[in-house]
């Protein structure tokens, strides 16, 4: 007898989705989650447009990351056009991106996830039952989004960042000032990593193929290679190209495979590619969980998560200094607008982001592809479901609850994914 | 100053108030930008009882509200069924941002071929994807008031919510963007040349006829407006229009019109 378990409509995530699963004997048969966004046609409605409409149109297929947008669309066109800009430039969108990783995350870590290990349905009713990690979750928000704010001149939708740098430098005196409160936001983000690697994670193992950047140089987030824990190393043009999406009826998300494999592209990926290159007090807080490489519990996202807080807060002081350290600063390198195709890839705070450009002599785009995280795990999130309602032998209220931290622990964004 | 008389609204304010913040399909920027306002955001909403926003908590499954706000657009047949259910149960409906207001980005499909476009995005399934014109929610219901921008300025939704509790109608700044622009010092991108529209006289800024509260957020990282707060009822575009179409055509024109959905409010403004 086929019985079926169905959350109609998961809150506490970014965008509208349903799951539901069958349950044949014990047997799991299926499980699928499915989006309740419309084809807003992102990719559709940009073709023909001006490349000047990509960043500023792609920021708006998601409100929670749109700088990772913006800075993935800019670099694609970039990377089509040739542009090369300064390596102040650089900084100034590394630190933009350090910025959404540190709002998004801190968000979801605490606000999104916490109040299930209490048992709860609100995040307000954390501020009662945890009110000192409240507030510092609140005052590590707030600060990321201020970085967004003073670099990108708005936190959500950042109008600032440009193909070729930035329209306006950001003050110099605004700047100071994020570097001198990075200090004691970098203490609450490591208490805060502790308070998060003390909650009672759900037993739960299940191994896959984890996918992020990879930059030799640093834990890769602004630029990398795409690499995998089963030796996979990739130029992310090559990895682009060859991603298969696949069309389902029934969703309007386009999941992914790689030569025929699921995966996983998030925080946790991240860290088991890359943990040896976190900054030393993240590495700390990270090791204090002893940790048996690569994690295969993909709860653990939200630990992973923030241990990037920290990791974040460190690199943005190192980066503060060395841009306030600079003498001549110019905001924009000259471009010429000629015909080319580019790709871009980021690590977004779901995992890595794809933006594919084909420019013509005009400067108008021919082509484009959006590939974004919560498609390429998606298939890995359904197939961590269908293990673990397999499982469960009954379904109570504490099932349910876990089943839906589980959806919630890959921190899936149902706008990106359906853009 | 003057005494004026303060329009009452139809809500009860002996008791907590109870509001949800609703979202059809859109970026959830808004929200976002009201979540963005942390502590702020906590306090003043501890004066209401919040029953729904999905961000951060799961429903409370109330049958009925006195303050909706919405978030985003109806794409889905569920999402115009959700958006007729949310009007039916509060008393006071508030579209959240322009996506509700007038449609925003997905609504440049409205201006193309629409079948050419799904079948960009889903070659192969595009003929399953439910794909209608943009239409803004006061198309299907009715709206009691509209919090502009794209995304909102955050400050807006506090203004609305405190003068709700005190039982009178909301009320936002009605100036021009121009206005906050000059205020703020900035030079005037439509009369000066600079940025990516590197080699021409002036930029196509809308400033002089869009409607202000923002700060002029834009134009302050010298970014030119592109009317994301629509434009100020009453107001003429066509001296604007002149101006902008001496270095830029018809078709750059109307391309910018389109990316926040004035293009038809744009024209209307000069019968």
């Amino acid at each position: 007898m086929a019985k079926k378990i169905t959350i109609k409509h998961i809150a506490k995530i970014e965008g509208h989705a349903t799951f539901w699963g069958a349950l044949k004997k014990g047997d799991i048969t299926e499980a699928k989650m499915q989006t309740l966004e419309g084809a807003r046609l992102i990719e559709g409605v940009l073709v023909g447009r001006n490349y000047t409409d990509a960043p500023l149109v792609t920021a708006r297929i998601c409100g929670v990351c749109p700088v990772v947008h913006n800075l993935t669309a800019i670099k694609a066109l970039e990377a089509a056009m040739k542009v090369k800009v300064a390596p102040s430039t650089v900084l100034l969108r590394k630190l933009m991106m350090y910025g959404q990783f540190i709002q998004s995350h801190s968000l979801h870590a605490y606000f999104m996830t916490i109040p299930d290990f209490y048992g709860r349905d609100s995040a307000l009713d954390l501020l009662k039952l945890a009110p000192k990690q409240s507030a510092m979750a609140l005052k590590i928000r707030g600060f990321g989004n201020k970085m967004i704010e003073v670099i990108g001149g708005r936190t959500v939708h950042p109008v600032n960042s440009q193909v070729g740098g930035f329209l306006k430098l950001p003050e110099k005196r605004r700047m100071q000032k994020l570097l001198d409160d990075a200090q004691a936001i970098l203490q609450e983000a490591v208490e805060l990593a502790h308070f998060v690697s003390h909650r009672k994670f759900p037993n739960f193992r299940r191994l896959t193929e984890y996918i992020a950047l990879h930059n030799p140089k640093e834990y890769a987030i602004y630029e990398g290679v795409v690499k995998s824990t089963k030796g996979l190393r990739l130029s992310p043009r090559v990895f682009a190209k060859e991603v298969e999406e696949i069309f389902q009826s029934w969703d309007l998300i386009k999941r992914t495979k790689f030569r025929g494999r699921i995966y996983l592209s998030s925080a946790l990926a991240r860290i088991n590619n890359n943990w040896r290159q976190l900054n030393p007090i993240a590495k700390a807080a990270f090791k204090h969980l002893k940790f048996k490489m690569p994690i295969d519990n993909s709860f653990y996202n939200v630990f992973a998560q923030a241990v990037e807080i920290v990791h974040c807060m460190e690199e943005s002081q190192k980066i503060l200094k060395r841009y306030l350290g600079l003498k001549k600063i110019k905001p924009m390198v000259k471009y010429k607008i000629r015909p080319g195709q580019g790709t871009g890839a980021i690590e977004a705070p779901r995992g890595i982001l794809f933006h594919y450009y084909e420019v013509d002599k005009y400067g108008n785009l021919k082509n484009l592809n959006i590939v974004t995280p919560t498609a390429q795990f998606m298939n890995n999130l359904e197939a961590d479901l269908a293990h673990y309602i397999g499982q469960v032998k009954k379904f109570g209220p504490k099932e349910m609850r876990k089943l839906a931290m589980l959806i919630r622990a890959y921190d899936p964004c149902m706008t990106c994914a359906t853009h | 100053m003057p005494k004026k008389k303060v329009k009452k609204s139809k809500l009860d304010k002996s008791k907590k108030l109870r509001i949800s913040i609703a979202g059809l399909t859109s970026c959830e920027g808004c929200s976002f930008a009201v979540l963005d306002l942390g502590m702020e955001f906590i306090e003043s909403i501890d004066h209401f009882d919040l029953g729904d926003f999905h961000l951060i908590m799961e429903s409370t499954k109330k049958k009925d509200y006195d303050i909706t706000f919405v978030d985003g657009s109806p794409l889905t047949r569920e999402n115009i069924k959700t958006i007729k259910l949310l009007r039916r149960r509060s008393k006071y409906l508030i579209s959240l941002g322009a996506c509700a207001g007038n449609g925003v980005i997905p609504n440049i499909k409205n201006y193309i071929d629409k079948k050419k476009a799904v079948k960009y995005q889903y070659p192969e399934i595009y003929k399953q994807v439910y794909n209608p014109n943009i239409r803004p929610i006061k198309r299907f219901v009715q709206v009691d008031f509209e919090i502009p921008g794209c995304p909102i300025d955050a400050r807006d939704f506090i203004t609305v919510i405190n003068s709700l509790r005190q039982g009178m109608n909301p009320k936002l700044l009605e100036n021009p963007v121009c206005y906050e622009c000059q205020i703020n010092g900035n030079e005037c991108l439509l009369q000066k040349s600079e940025g990516p529209e590197q080699s021409r006289g002036g930029q196509p800024c809308l400033g002089p006829v869009i409607l202000g509260g923002c700060d002029a957020v834009c134009l302050n990282s010298k970014f030119f407006c592109k009317g994301c707060r629509g434009v100020i009822p009453g107001y003429d575009t066509r001296q604007l229009e002149k101006q902008i179409l001496k270095n830029s055509s018809r078709k750059e024109l109307n391309k910018i019109l389109q990316v926040f959905g004035i293009q038809e409010e744009w024209y209307k403004a000069q019968k």
